[in-house]
């Protein structure tokens, strides 16, 4: 069972991880570091920071967020991530599939639960 | 860009990353590197001098370069919303710091070849009124200076590889050497009241646009020219 756990969780980020750094810019436009610290918090959505880049350069690629340089207090300028039309586009369309897949998901376990 | 970056355990993990990043295209994979590059640099920033230690948890916590391989190469076939793949906006290739370079030196040329002819003419003891005359002649010779420095203004401050700091630096260059190389010698002038002090104010105002200007165009071209590769 515990072994695993790491398989179950990297197939689940899969599909939901980019979606959740979309959301995460609906705000307000963060920098690549920003981002991965507050990803990395629980260490549910992601467990090695570095592979946020790949991720963000997809999502660059597919155009759902555009890269700005904007002054930093601490050092050198900083690249900062900000939502595409398309890309919140993108989060809307998710969140509205994601609750009906929850749901069907725990209705599904809890179902094997209790028969 | 710092010296953080050149830490020989940053270095080795940024090697290692780019030969597992080689079945990658070019321009991802250089956008890969440089985002792992500037998020090192990000979480050494805060203490003075990191040390050894420091560096291991920051890669620590960036995971093995492998981890970061597999995430681009899961990717590959197409992220899940149906995009096309975009090309990066015009306003962020390399070309526009390539134009703003040579647009902006002509430009500080110009400026610079104006005042120098006045200065000259000033300077070989004709006998003008030195501070009326100044301005209103300049003001036509410069035309040539503000029609080459309006579309690198443009174009700087619309695109985005440089922080609004650094655009409005580069925007404000060539009035800024206009500006200097216009008041240096009437202050000169007005605190001597002789002609040498016009002469020390040209050539400080001269040095000052010229070398200053210049350093501060290749400084920001620089990096524009390094964000906009990858």
């Amino acid at each position: 069972m515990v072994s695993g756990d790491d398989a179950i969780l990297s197939n689940l980020r899969r599909g939901a991880l980019e979606h959740c750094v979309l959301a995460m810019l609906r705000r307000e436009p963060l920098y690549g570091l920003d981002i991965a610290r507050r990803l990395t918090a629980d260490g549910v959505l992601m467990s090695s920071e570095g592979t946020l880049y790949p991720l963000l350069a997809r999502l660059r690629r597919a155009g759902l967020v555009e890269t700005a340089w904007q002054e930093s207090a601490e050092g050198p300028p900083r690249r900062y991530y900000s939502l595409t039309r398309d890309g919140a586009a993108s989060v809307t369309a998710f969140a509205a599939t994601w609750k009906p897949f929850k749901d069907a998901v725990d209705a599904a376990l809890e179902g094997e639960v209790t028969p | 860009m710092t010296e953080h970056a050149t830490h020989p355990l940053v270095e080795a993990y940024l090697r290692d990353l780019e030969a597992l990043l080689t079945g990658l295209g070019p321009g991802e994979r250089a956008e890969v590197l440089s985002g792992v590059r500037e998020h090192i640099e990000d979480a050494l920033a805060g203490g003075p001098q990191p040390g050894a230690r420091d560096v291991q948890t920051v890669l620590a916590e960036l995971g093995p370069p492998e981890a970061v391989a597999d995430e681009a190469y899961a990717g590959l076939p197409a992220a899940s919303p149906p995009a096309p793949p975009q090309r990066r906006p015009t306003l962020e290739r390399a070309w526009v710091p390539a134009a703003v370079a040579v647009l902006s030196s002509l430009a500080l040329l110009a400026v610079v070849s104006t005042w120098g002819g006045m200065v000259g003419y000033a300077g070989s003891g004709a006998d003008v009124s030195y501070t009326t005359a100044f301005p209103t002649v300049t003001f036509v010779l410069l035309l040539p200076a503000a029609v080459l420095w309006v579309p690198a203004a443009a174009l700087t401050m619309m695109s985005s590889l440089w922080s609004p700091r650094e655009g409005r630096e580069l925007a404000l260059l060539v009035p800024a050497a206009a500006m200097v190389l216009t008041l240096l010698p009437d202050l000169g002038y007005h605190l001597s009241q002789r002609e040498i002090g016009i002469n020390i104010g040209a050539w400080s105002a001269l040095a000052l646009a010229l070398l200053g200007g210049s350093w501060l165009l290749w400084h920001h071209i620089r990096a524009a020219m390094g964000r906009a590769r990858t």
